[in-house]
């Protein structure tokens, strides 16, 4: 299939992104840092629900203006109801990472003192911090729960931006080992945890351990695996639950990019890894492409009004305009030739910061 | 006070740069360009990146490209990508814990104990960093940075672990790299940033808590991405947004004023919020792909951007 983009011009998707609404029940955004995949999320909901779907956001870190055109005020994980979407009903929930791994803690743990015990453990403040794609796997973990709600009836999705931000699709299966790494399974012979015998072996690797990192550290260390023992099957089973939601036919993956080179190179390679984990990428968003202006001759009216020096200066910037433009014609045809998405939504650049939802509105109109 | 150019300032006083911005704004490339600028001072220069936030891989392949214009650069200049599980081995074989090394290879605990321990990766780089810095070999060490958001945990590592691990030989190159942090004329981060909201916030906030905590000396802060500006008078711009209903050109005028105008608003937010602040102001490049011609210009208008800071 090949897909002409120039020959769809410069508002008209190849084939609406809209049409995803009305088939999916979650919608999950992804792609390189600081293309506007969260004002792109937002867009997507406002323009759901003012077509009638509730419909819940779920975003990280949203730019201040962002959220409070959302009206979302604190971090948290309990959705908000938005006001003002016309007919239709829209929720946000601004994700707390770190909140819904302590919430899996809670849950999984056999007794409160375990849990509290896990909690103020330095290797698993650390652990939720520092393993590859934590946070995002929490995005999903989130997901999941939501999608068990019955009020939305469609959930958008935004990733956290991060240098491997497809580590959330691979973070259940690294976290799974990182809890059954044998090493420390070797530490932990049966018996109460306090009294525990460790092995010779295990010990004589652990005392060299020490001398480089110091005991106190490997000992918190021993502590923390030991206490998450037996926690792992719940883990599993819940990241097994979470794959499985992924891979539904009612999820779509939407890749959203920007039409500059280094841009489509990262995104190709997040698509790449999609199809590498068996998703489909239902969508291309391309972020902030540089309008295209009818530019006729200069009325009368506008010649006496501007000073010479201002329309010089306006008329060399808008040729550099349509320099640009042209590459990210370019830019765009080299994301689509590849990836051959579907649906392709070719967004303008806001001469203004989203600040209401009216300019959410209006940003999922050209989206959608 | 218009004095010598930021960054050329920084390089010429700091031994290692961070280089550090959020996604996006162009952290890589300000890197790689600021690499080339020192190289062409003729200082010995080491680009460093991270296997999580490697300068992208264009770049690589256009600095390694033998254009003119690098014959008298790349003799200078050497491209090194660190992974943290690398250095903890040559690490151990630097001190005689060779078979442990290998050890902790086949178990795979390797990966375990680098993600269990707080701020041992973090640690590692700047170990390495401080052990390139110490070799004499180089006059510049420019790093490409982790993303702004784990920037940092990045930089306040071996305080952290200095914190927990009273012995042992990671203790004292925790010691170590914290006073490599803490003096200004051996170390010193870079901001990169884009004249739009999210950016111009996110720099301001991460500045205040670098700050804050000491972590490290704050050097100029690099706005990327600069548009000429465009200003037009009161009078003029009410007449375009009068006229822009009914005419095209007129319209098209409106959004590049506009534009311009936003871009003005939100350099002016971030001088607002970094007072004293030393600014380099880098122009938006008029192409999608950058190749090595476009990184020389880059490099050669860090060396020569004059600062207009009051």
């Amino acid at each position: 299939m090949t897909i002409d983009v120039a020959a769809a011009g410069p508002d008209r998707p190849i084939e609406r992104l809209g049409d995803l609404l009305g088939s999916r029940k979650v919608v999950v955004l992804a792609g390189p840092g600081g293309v506007g995949k969260t004002s792109s999320a937002a867009a997507i909901a406002v323009g759901a629900a003012l077509s009638g779907i509730r419909t819940c956001v779920v975003t990280i870190d949203p730019a201040k203006r962002l959220a409070d055109a959302l009206g979302i005020e604190h971090i948290g994980n309990d959705p908000v109801e938005i006001d003002a979407v016309g007919a239709g009903k829209l929720w946000a929930v601004m994700l707390d990472a770190d909140a819904t791994f302590d919430d899996l803690v809670v849950r999984y743990a056999k007794t409160e003192d375990q849990a509290g015990r896990i909690l103020s453990n330095r290797v698993y403040q650390n652990l939720t911090r520092n393993l590859s794609g934590v946070q995002e796997y929490m995005a999903m973990e989130k997901l999941f729960e939501l999608h068990n709600d019955r009020r939305f009836e469609l959930l958008v999705v935004d990733t956290p931006p991060s240098a491997n931000a497809l580590d959330f699709l691979d973070a259940p299966r690294r976290l799974v080992s990182f809890l059954d790494n044998r090493v420390f399974r070797l530490i932990m012979s049966p018996g109460p945890a306090i009294l525990r015998p460790v092995s010779f072996a295990a010990r004589a690797v652990l005392k060299t351990i020490s001398r480089v990192v110091g005991a106190e550290v490997v000992d918190e260390a021993v502590a923390f695996f030991q206490d998450f023992e037996g926690m792992e099957d719940g883990f599993r089973e819940r990241a097994q639950s979470v794959q499985a939601l992924l891979h539904e036919d009612a999820t779509a993956f939407v890749l959203v990019s920007a039409p500059r080179g280094d841009t489509v190179t990262e995104a190709l390679s997040f698509g790449e890894k999609l199809s590498g984990f068996g998703f489909a990428v239902a969508g291309v968003i391309s972020n902030r492409h540089t309008p295209a202006f009818a530019t006729g001759s200069r009325s009368a009216e506008l010649e006496t009004e501007l000073e010479p020096l201002d329309r010089d200066e306006l008329e060399a910037n808008l040729a550099r305009m349509e320099l640009l433009r042209n590459s990210e014609e370019s830019e765009l045809i080299r994301l689509v030739a590849d990836l051959e998405p579907p649906r392709v939504a070719r967004v303008p650049l806001l001469d203004r910061d989203i600040a209401s939802i009216e300019d959410l509105a209006q940003m999922a109109r050209s989206l959608l | 006070m218009a004095g010598k150019p930021p960054l050329k300032e920084a390089i010429e006083s700091t031994s290692l740069l961070i280089v550090a911005g959020k996604g996006g704004v162009g952290k890589s490339t300000i890197s790689a360009a600021a690499a080339i600028a020192a190289a062409g001072l003729g200082r010995r220069t080491a680009l460093v990146g991270l296997a999580h936030s490697r300068p992208a891989t264009e770049l690589l392949q256009a600095l390694g490209e033998e254009a003119p214009i690098m014959a008298a650069i790349s003799p200078k200049l050497r491209i090194f990508e660190l992974r943290p599980e690398e250095i903890l081995i040559e690490y151990l074989e630097d001190h005689g814990m060779a078979s442990l090394g290998r050890r902790l290879i086949s178990t795979g605990v390797v990966s375990v104990v680098s993600t269990a321990i707080p701020g041992i990766r973090e640690l590692l780089v700047l170990a390495k960093l401080k052990q390139m810095e110490r070799s004499g070999e180089f006059d510049s060490i420019i790093l490409d940075a982790p993303a702004s958001g784990h920037l940092l945990t990045f930089l306040s590592s071996p305080k952290g672990l200095a914190d927990i691990a009273n012995v042992g030989l990671l203790r004292s190159q925790a010691d170590d790299v914290q006073a490599l942090l803490t003096d200004p004329s051996r170390s010193k981060l870079v901001l990169v940033t884009l004249a739009e909201e999210t950016p111009v916030s996110e720099t301001s906030q991460t500045y205040a808590q670098v700050e804050d905590q000491g972590a490290i000396a704050l050097g100029p802060v690099v706005v990327n991405a600069l548009q000429a500006p465009i200003r037009l008078s009161p009078q003029a711009r009410k007449a375009l947004a009068s006229l822009a209903e009914r005419d095209d050109r007129a319209d098209a005028y409106r959004f590049v004023a506009a534009k311009a105008h936003l871009q003005e608003e939100n350099l002016a937010e971030l001088r607002r919020r970094l007072p004293g602040c030393r600014m380099a102001r880098v122009p938006f490049i008029f192409s999608t792909g950058l190749g090595v011609e476009e990184l020389a210009g880059l490099a050669e208008h860090l060396l020569s951007e004059v600062s207009d800071d009051h």
